[in-house]
């Protein structure tokens, strides 16, 4: 799944994704669009950008968290600026690195 | 009398000696014919290598001294380390020094010794050194007629000038000169000597003394003129010695020109006055005479005397002090020991205005007091830099005022006066005038204390020895009234008169003077020669007829030795010679015990003729004319006539002897007379005495108000200054709204700004408190070990507090209390509220983390729209042109929004800024002003672009004719915008979506929540959007 509000860039991360070989879920541009993507239980993982016009996805972080569902987030923002209780969570800076991504999906994604 | 001697030069030099001695060496010429002797201070733990320093300035031999050495002309000797150098009979004496008490004035102990040694021949040079040495030296050596010399700062001046300037403020020194100067002076002094010799001592050549005689008056009454001061008795040696001194300073070899010097110059008048004056008088000079001073007389002074009482002491002739005050210890050790203790006055009294102030100063060189023991230096000197001051509680007994002992009316009720070493410079006669006034001035039973080098030998009947070793004397009280002997009167010129050396002829005189004697002593009359004050100076034999020894003490006044009968005729007929200047005589009977008989006496006075000084003597001469007898009874015849001659007899017997009668009856009132009139004149003296005294009282009052009124000016000065710094200091404590607290070495608060009240919750009353009690509101427990950690570091300390409660950030600054001498006496800390500053700070760091992450954001936007434009474009200009193109519409909105500084942007400048970049003739744009958000504008901008793009490549743009109408209205809270393509090519609906439409439809949809409706008619492609309106 992907969470992003910025439509360009959610667009070329979900043909990223799909160039890699995954199928893409999404974009959400909003909390509460992801949380209904979540709750129809296909998502293996996901990306979160943190900034989502005017709101976080720190709650999809916590429903995803409870489930036990790999995610990383997305951002310009560096670790020590994320919520404290998210900070050794996986993060991916903006600008995304191709390469980067492709390790980190592989990574949540492994059988 | 040493003629050929060479000059022994006495050098004194200590730190900055050595150039001093190469100037000095180098200017020299090689046979001076004079000796040096160098005196350095050195260590006694480094060998001196000098001697071979001073080898390289000059040809002479410089050795290094040795004990019992010679002292040869044209040599230099060196004083070694650790040894104290003296000199005695022309040679060297050197002596171990004390390892533990080390001579500190090396130069002082050999100039003194060199002084005695060598006299007139010695000279003595004070060159660049510290710590005073040689002052004291030089005084030695000018006082015992030797030449004073001390580097003065021309040119090369002396490195260290402590030394000579000692030297030269004592006033003793004769030619203050550069040293390269000096050689010059020492062999013109050396060239001039023989022309000095016997001025003095020239006892064989009698034409030379007359001539020094004469000299010696016209000097005297040059003297006298200048400074009012008599010198015409002093004796002739010691006068004519300084005379000697000064013609040698001035470099005169006659007496006539320097004769003519003293004329023309005042000022050598005063140098040659100041000369005579010279008295070496130390501190207890003569220690066992003050010794025995100590415990013989001065207890004495004490015994019964009551609170209320005064004891008199009269220093005349005091100089620069040392007497007076040795003197004033001396009471004042006494009156420690007493219960009751009377006031002690010591009148000390020069005629030496300089000399006086000195005194008046009671300050001294430490050089001058080496003879005081240094327990008296602690308890009665205060050390005052280099010099030490006679405490305040011996400077007050003191009492200075100028007063000649020889012309001035004396002191008087004195139980102590004390004259050491000022009568050596007086003559016979002075002294003779100098002593009587001294017994005049003491009590009954008062003591005078003398220079063991002077006595009162011709004056025993005023003083009993108390003391002959140490010249102690008692006063004598002989009987009658005191009388204040005569005072000179001043302005009387008198020829001297020389009879002791008249030439005569020496086989006949011997013979006469025989015969002579021989009818003097069997067959003249007898006589006395008295004084016109009737004193009797000589007896002739057989006097003793006419005289008898009178009552009460010995008297040698020949009115009291005479017998009665002589008295009123002796009286009468001595006042008639001193009126008419020729003889007189009287006839006296002096009858038998029965009365009947007795002798007739011719009695003759004359003035005695021939030279006889001053004074006019006379000659009382007694000579026996015959029997006397009562007429008898012998005729009988005429026994009427012989009655009433009988008759007459006892009339006449009656009438003698009631005569007589009378006549004793007129000298006892005639003495009671005199004696009153001399009680009168004493008690006129007292009166004088005592305004003197008051004289010299006011004059110290003077001198106190003085200087008391000089201190209060200072004092003033200095509490104006502290005023208006205090004032300044309040108000920048006022002005400063920075809080700053004071703390002392105990961190008790000594001062604080008003700002700092509110930090510390202190008020002016908690002002000597310790801050720490008090330390309330601030966050900083680790206050006090941080002030005591600047208390021994010495540095300032700075620290930022952590914000407190109140979001208040305080920067403390604790920096050292510097006191005067840079010590430190406390900590100033200082408090900064630097909150605004932690607030930009905070903004700062925010603003920066934003940036970084819209920068990201929106390089990953470029990103994004150059990966979607690379996988729809053919070729690489396609490319480039259309992601370039995207770029830019981007870029306006931006521009847009950074003119508005991202707040709101208006749709129309969107839409035309677009419509400009192709072509704004043929896109009309129309619609009302409706705020975007900056997002919105972003958005809506690049759907715009592709939009215009897709017009310019495919519809109505692409033709010639057509034309794009941009329309929008608010309905509601949403904005409806409409883009319509007219007249251009036929449109045909596309095969596949593009990314330019899934573009247009992603930022309408997702991005602003918004509805999109794209269609294709075949008159023009038209999209319709809508939007919410963020307010």
């Amino acid at each position: 799944m992907i969470v992003e509000d910025d439509w360009l860039i959610a667009d070329d991360l979900a043909h990223t994704v799909k160039d890699i070989g995954y199928r893409a879920l999404g974009p959400a541009h909003s909390v509460s669009a992801a949380l209904d993507i979540l709750g129809k239980g296909e998502v293996d993982a996901a990306l979160l950008d943190v900034n989502l016009r005017g709101e976080t996805s720190y709650p999809v972080a916590d429903a995803m968290a409870e489930q036990g569902i790999p995610f990383a987030f997305l951002s310009g923002y560096t670790t020590d600026q994320l919520k404290p209780g998210f900070q050794d969570r996986p993060l991916l800076s903006k600008p995304l690195n191709p390469g980067a991504l492709r390790d980190r999906l592989s990574l949540m994604l492994r059988e | 009398m040493t003629t050929h001697a060479p000059l022994v030069v006495g050098i004194g030099a200590s730190a900055g000696g050595i150039p001093a001695l190469e100037g000095f060496f180098r200017h020299l010429p090689e046979d001076s014919g004079m000796a040096f002797i160098i005196v350095t201070h050195l260590s006694p733990e480094r060998p001196s290598q000098l001697h071979e320093v001073v080898g390289r300035y000059t040809s002479n031999p410089v050795s290094v001294a040795e004990d019992g050495a010679e002292v040869r002309p044209n040599n230099v000797y060196v004083m070694p380390e650790g040894m104290i150098l003296t000199m005695a009979d022309g040679r060297l004496r050197l002596r171990p020094e004390d390892p533990i008490h080390r001579e500190r004035k090396p130069i002082d102990v050999f100039f003194a010794s060199m002084a005695e040694d060598q006299g007139e021949n010695a000279v003595g040079i004070v060159m660049s050194g510290g710590d005073g040495d040689g002052t004291l030296g030089v005084k030695a050596i000018k006082e015992r007629g030797g030449i004073t010399m001390a580097q003065t700062g021309d040119g090369s001046g002396p490195r260290n000038p402590e030394m000579p300037h000692s030297a030269i403020a004592s006033g003793l020194i004769d030619f203050a000169e550069p040293v390269e100067r000096m050689p010059e002076k020492l062999v013109r002094l050396r060239a001039d000597i023989d022309a000095f010799v016997g001025l003095a001592d020239g006892e064989k050549d009698r034409r030379r003394i007359d001539e020094a005689r004469q000299l010696q008056g016209d000097i005297a009454r040059l003297l006298r003129s200048h400074t009012g001061h008599d010198f015409s008795g002093y004796k002739d040696k010691t006068f004519m010695r300084r005379v000697e001194r000064r013609m040698k300073v001035v470099q005169l070899t006659t007496v006539d020109a320097y004769l003519q010097r003293l004329k023309d110059h005042p000022g050598e008048v005063m140098a040659l006055f100041r000369d005579l004056l010279i008295n070496v008088t130390n501190f207890f000079r003569d220690s066992d005479a003050f010794a025995t001073l100590k415990s013989q007389v001065i207890p004495n002074l004490f015994v019964g005397r009551g609170a209320d009482e005064t004891i008199r002491l009269w220093v005349p002739g005091c100089a620069t002090g040392e007497e007076v005050y040795s003197l004033g210890i001396l009471m004042r050790e006494e009156m420690d020991g007493l219960d009751v203790v009377p006031k002690v006055q010591i009148f000390a009294t020069d005629i030496d205005d300089e000399a006086l102030g000195a005194a008046r100063a009671g300050r001294y060189p430490e050089a001058l007091l080496a003879g005081v023991a240094p327990e008296r230096l602690k308890r009665f000197f205060r050390r005052d830099g280099a010099s030490l001051v006679v405490s305040k509680e011996v400077r007050e007994m003191c009492i200075f005022s100028p007063h000649s002992v020889i012309s001035d009316p004396p002191f008087s009720r004195m139980d102590l006066v004390s004259c050491r070493n000022l009568l050596i410079y007086f003559g016979g006669e002075l002294q003779d005038r100098v002593i009587p006034t001294f017994h005049y001035a003491l009590k009954p039973g008062g003591y005078l204390f003398l220079g063991t080098s002077e006595g009162v030998s011709r004056h025993g009947d005023l003083f009993a020895p108390l003391d002959k070793q140490h010249r102690i004397f008692q006063s004598r009280d002989h009987g009658g009234p005191r009388r204040l002997p005569m005072t000179l009167d001043a302005s009387a010129s008198r020829t001297r008169q020389d009879v002791a050396e008249r030439p005569s002829d020496a086989t006949g005189v011997q013979l006469r003077q025989q015969v002579e004697t021989q009818v003097l002593e069997r067959h003249a009359p007898a006589h006395v020669v008295i004084t016109h004050e009737g004193d009797a100076l000589y007896f002739s034999a057989n006097t003793g007829r006419y005289l008898e020894m009178p009552r009460g003490a010995p008297n040698r006044h020949i009115f009291d030795l005479a017998r009665r009968e002589f008295r009123a005729d002796l009286r009468a007929a001595l006042r008639e010679t001193m009126e008419t200047g020729r003889p007189a005589a009287r006839h006296v009977l002096m009858l038998d015990r029965d009365g009947a008989t007795g002798n007739m006496i011719g009695m003759s006075i004359e003035p005695l003729d021939g030279p006889t000084g001053n004074e006019t003597l006379f000659l009382v001469l007694f000579n026996p004319l015959g029997k006397w007898r009562q007429s008898g009874t012998d005729e009988g015849a005429e026994a009427e006539a012989h009655e009433a001659e009988a008759a007459l007899e006892r009339e006449l017997r009656d009438v003698r002897e009631r005569l007589q009668s009378t006549v004793e009856e007129y000298e006892t009132a005639l003495e009671e007379v005199k004696s009153s009139n001399e009680e009168l004149v004493s008690v006129n003296e007292e009166a004088q005495s005592t305004n003197e005294e008051l004289e010299a009282s006011r004059e110290e009052m003077q001198s106190l108000n003085e200087e008391l009124s000089t201190i209060n000016a200072e004092l003033e000065r200095s509490v104006d200054r502290l005023d208006s710094a205090n004032t300044d200091l309040k108000n920048l404590y006022a002005a400063t709204r920075i809080a700053t607290v004071f703390l002392d070495r105990d961190l008790v608060i000594r001062n604080f700004t008003p700002a700092a009240g509110a930090f510390f919750n202190i008020r002016d009353s908690d002002i000597g408190r310790p801050l720490m009690d008090l330390a309330g509101a601030l966050q900083y427990p680790d206050l006090e070990a941080e002030v005591r950690k600047v208390f021994r570091s010495d540095n300032l300390l700075e620290r930022r507090l952590a914000p407190d409660d109140d979001g208040l950030h305080i920067l403390v600054r604790l920096v050292p209390y510097r006191n005067r001498d840079d010590g430190i006496d406390g900590v100033v800390i200082t408090l900064v509220d630097i909150s605004s500053l932690a607030q930009a700070e905070e903004q700062q760091k925010v603003l920066i983390s934003e940036l970084n992450h819209r920068v990201k954001n929106m390089l990953s936007v470029v990103i994004s729209i150059a990966n979607a434009t690379r996988k729809t474009s053919s070729s690489m200009d396609e490319f480039g042109e259309r992601l370039i193109g995207r770029l830019h519409g981007m870029s306006r909105a931006y521009s847009l929004l950074s003119r508005s500084d991202w707040t709101k942007v208006a749709i129309g400048d969107l839409v035309r800024a677009e419509a400009e970049a192709f072509g704004a003739d043929r896109i009309s744009a129309d619609g009302p002003e409706i705020a975007l958000t900056p997002q919105q504008a972003l958005s809506l901008g690049m759907v715009v672009h592709e939009m215009a793009t897709n017009a310019a490549k495919y519809g109505a743009l692409s033709s010639d004719d057509g034309r794009v109408d941009v329309v929008w209205q608010a309905d509601g809270d949403r904005l409806r915008l409409k883009w319509v393509e007219k007249d251009g090519p036929e449109v045909h609906s596309p095969k596949r979506k593009g990314f330019g439409l899934a573009l247009i439809e992603g930022q309408i949809r997702s991005q602003m929540d918004g509805d999109a409706e794209i269609s294709f008619p075949p008159a023009g492609f038209m999209l319709e959007l809508s939007f919410r309106i963020e307010r």
